[in-house]
């Protein structure tokens, strides 16, 4: 399947704050979006998702519009993951799963057992069947994002479109996080990401796009995109990607983006200077 | 399997709560200055049951009948309500804070009933006048939210608005008792405000039986919905849900019932805020079992202190008063006993 955004204009009331944007993700690919903060990633992702309105522009998915009012359909076809927070109310992780299963259940009745049954599934998946019984508020932050990617997957969309899932979270459970979006998209599953963290691109996405503060978008494949020129000009500092031999590990050659800083110099040099004295 | 077990606790709690509720009911038959006893109150409902001669006085079948059977169910049904609303508006709004007058509904129904005493309308019109400022209060919050909002869902607008028109019916009861005759009306009104249920007929509990049944059975029915609605607009909207509907109806049911517990007994405090809470730390935060539960709880506290306000003194005890007084410490209670989140 093929979620395309063509033309997208979108922002807050009169104001346009994205412009221009085009792309398009099929099933089995994942998308990174970066940009600096302000730069209007929200927006833009509130506005596919039909939080926002449109200003201009359409979405399609399989050359079909979508139709934001029709929620019950749109749930089927895209899944959202917020960003991580934290509820006022302390639910229990299998009925935050299920709850994603809410649009297609029968208005009155809550989830049966064969929908408590497929969210504990979907947990195993994940790896944190464990969290099954546990409280939402009292988990880790990595497993509460477990939690919320398994509430969009109940949805069983044929997208996902993810808010920065890997922020506020620590390193390990970051590159966790990431695994997963691996193993969904090799399932077959579109993903459509913001992060704050280029590398992220090269750990698990196909494609990437960049916003800049000139509202300009630019996509392509990740190599294309992201670039030492694309990078200064998308966050203001100075950044180099290289390559590092990893020929005795399985994943070869990795290519990483490393910001040259004059801090790293100098704090060296200070441990140096510690290190004599 | 492991479901099953989890969920077992919350079905037991309803479960007990409703034979207590029952069996409350029966005791408050027999509570009261005029002496009603256990076997007076068998041969009365067995006679009724079966139709034929009833053996007790005249006088003991009309305190059942028309005094303490109307004033229990009106006890049942405020309590009840009241806390359904708060639940309601709680898991609305995310926010435990928020008890079912947060658009206003009880200024606005305080405000009714004042004009409705000042102008010496019959006690029936006080009800409506009630109910209907109740309501009006409410769609003006909503309007305002509206207009300000232009379009826009923000929730704490809409919070907001409501403490504006709270204020402003406050500011309008201050008005109409300054203005009222304080030999003859501002007594009325102020009694009328402390809330009570000694007034209440047969005839009332029947006419407050419409909105109730309008407010509760949407409630009821659309109670799991409200699990993703305490997620937020756009994640309940991500997962499927109409939530601009769906808000409406949960907005316009809590406010019927609200108006319509205010409409029948006078502004009772606390009970929509505290009531939710206990039942939460009971059977968890899920509303398919929170709401239910919320309903028997807040039914069995208004109920006892209602048994209370009748016989703790000669003097009856007005209920706003004793909910109040029984619930803010009952609630420092509660605060202190919760666990991490708002259990």
């Amino acid at each position: 399947m093929k979620f395309e955004a063509n033309d997208i204009r979108a922002g807050y009331e009169n104001l346009d704050i994205v412009q221009d944007v085009s792309f398009s993700v099929t099933s089995g690919e994942v998308l990174c979006l970066l940009g600096p903060n302000g730069v209007g990633k929200t927006t833009l992702f509130k506005s596919l998702l039909g939080f926002l309105p449109l200003h201009g522009g359409v979405v399609l998915i399989d050359g079909q519009p979508c139709d934001y009012n029709d929620c019950k359909k749109q749930a089927t076809l895209i899944g959202y993951v917020p960003q991580l927070h934290e509820p006022p109310f302390p639910f229990e992780v299998l009925d935050v799963v299920v709850m994603g299963g809410i649009g297609q259940m029968n208005l009155f009745s809550g989830p049966n057992k064969e929908e408590y049954q497929r969210a504990e599934d979907i947990l195993a998946m994940l790896g944190v069947a464990f969290l099954a019984n546990k409280v939402y508020t009292e988990v880790s932050g990595g497993e509460r994002q477990m939690v919320l990617i398994a509430r969009a997957l109940m949805q069983e969309p044929k997208f996902l479109m993810m808010d920065e899932p890997t922020s506020n979270l620590d390193f390990g459970n970051q590159m966790r996080v990431l695994q997963q979006v691996r193993m969904l998209a090799d399932k077959g599953m579109g993903i459509i990401m913001t992060s704050h963290f280029p590398d992220h691109a090269f750990m698990c996405c196909t494609k990437a796009a960049v916003m800049c503060r000139d509202t300009s978008f630019k996509v392509g494949s990740v190599e294309e995109i992201i670039t030492e020129e694309t990078l200064q000009q998308a966050y203001g500092i100075r950044v180099k990607i290289a390559n590092v031999d990893m020929e005795e590990e399985e994943t070869g050659t990795i290519t990483t983006c490393l910001p040259m800083l004059n801090t790293i110099r100098i704090s060296r040099e200070v441990r140096q200077f510690n290190e004599t004295a | 399997m492991v479901i099953e077990q989890k969920q077992q606790p919350a079905v037991k709690v309803i479960v007990g709560a409703g034979i207590i509720l029952i069996l409350l009911f029966f005791i408050s038959l027999m509570l009261g200055r005029y002496q009603v006893s256990l076997g007076d109150m068998g041969a009365v409902f067995y006679a009724k049951i079966l139709g034929i001669e009833c053996p007790v006085s005249e006088m003991i079948q009309s305190v059942i009948w028309k005094v303490r059977i109307p004033r229990i169910c009106a006890a049942i049904l405020i309590g009840g309500a009241l806390s359904t609303a708060g639940a309601t508006y709680q898991g609305l709004f995310k926010n435990p804070m928020i008890s079912p007058d947060i658009l206003g509904a009880s200024a606005g129904a305080g405000f009714g009933a004042a004009m409705a005493i000042l102008l010496s309308l019959p006690f029936i019109f006080i009800q409506f006048s009630a109910f209907a400022f109740g309501l009006l209060a409410v769609s003006l919050a909503c309007l305002i939210c509206k207009i300000v909002s232009r379009g826009k869902d923000a929730l704490l607008i809409l919070v907001l608005s409501g403490m504006i028109v709270a204020t402003f019916f406050s500011s309008l009861i201050t008005l109409l008792k300054y203005i009222a005759d304080p030999q003859s009306k501002l007594p009325e009104i102020t009694y009328w405000l402390m809330g009570g249920l000694s007034t209440v007929s047969a005839g009332d509990v029947w006419m407050m039986l419409v909105p109730f049944t309008i407010g509760i059975v949407p409630l009821f029915l659309l109670r799991w919905q409200l699990n993703a609605m305490a997620f937020g607009d756009e994640e309940a909207k991500a997962m499927g849900l109409n939530t601009k509907r769906l808000r409406g109806i949960y907005i316009v049911s809590a406010t019927l019932l609200t108006a319509a517990a205010v409409g029948v007994c006078g502004m009772i405090g606390w009970i929509g805020l505290v009531i939710p809470h206990l039942t939460r730390m009971l059977v968890g935060p899920n509303h398919k079992y929170l709401i239910p539960a919320s309903f028997l709880m807040g039914g069995i506290f208004l109920l006892l202190v209602d048994d209370l306000a009748r016989t703790l003194f000669t003097v009856e005890v007005p209920l706003g008063i004793l909910t109040s007084i029984i619930g803010a410490p009952f609630f420092v209670y509660l605060l202190l006993k919760r666990k991490k989140g708002w259990v």
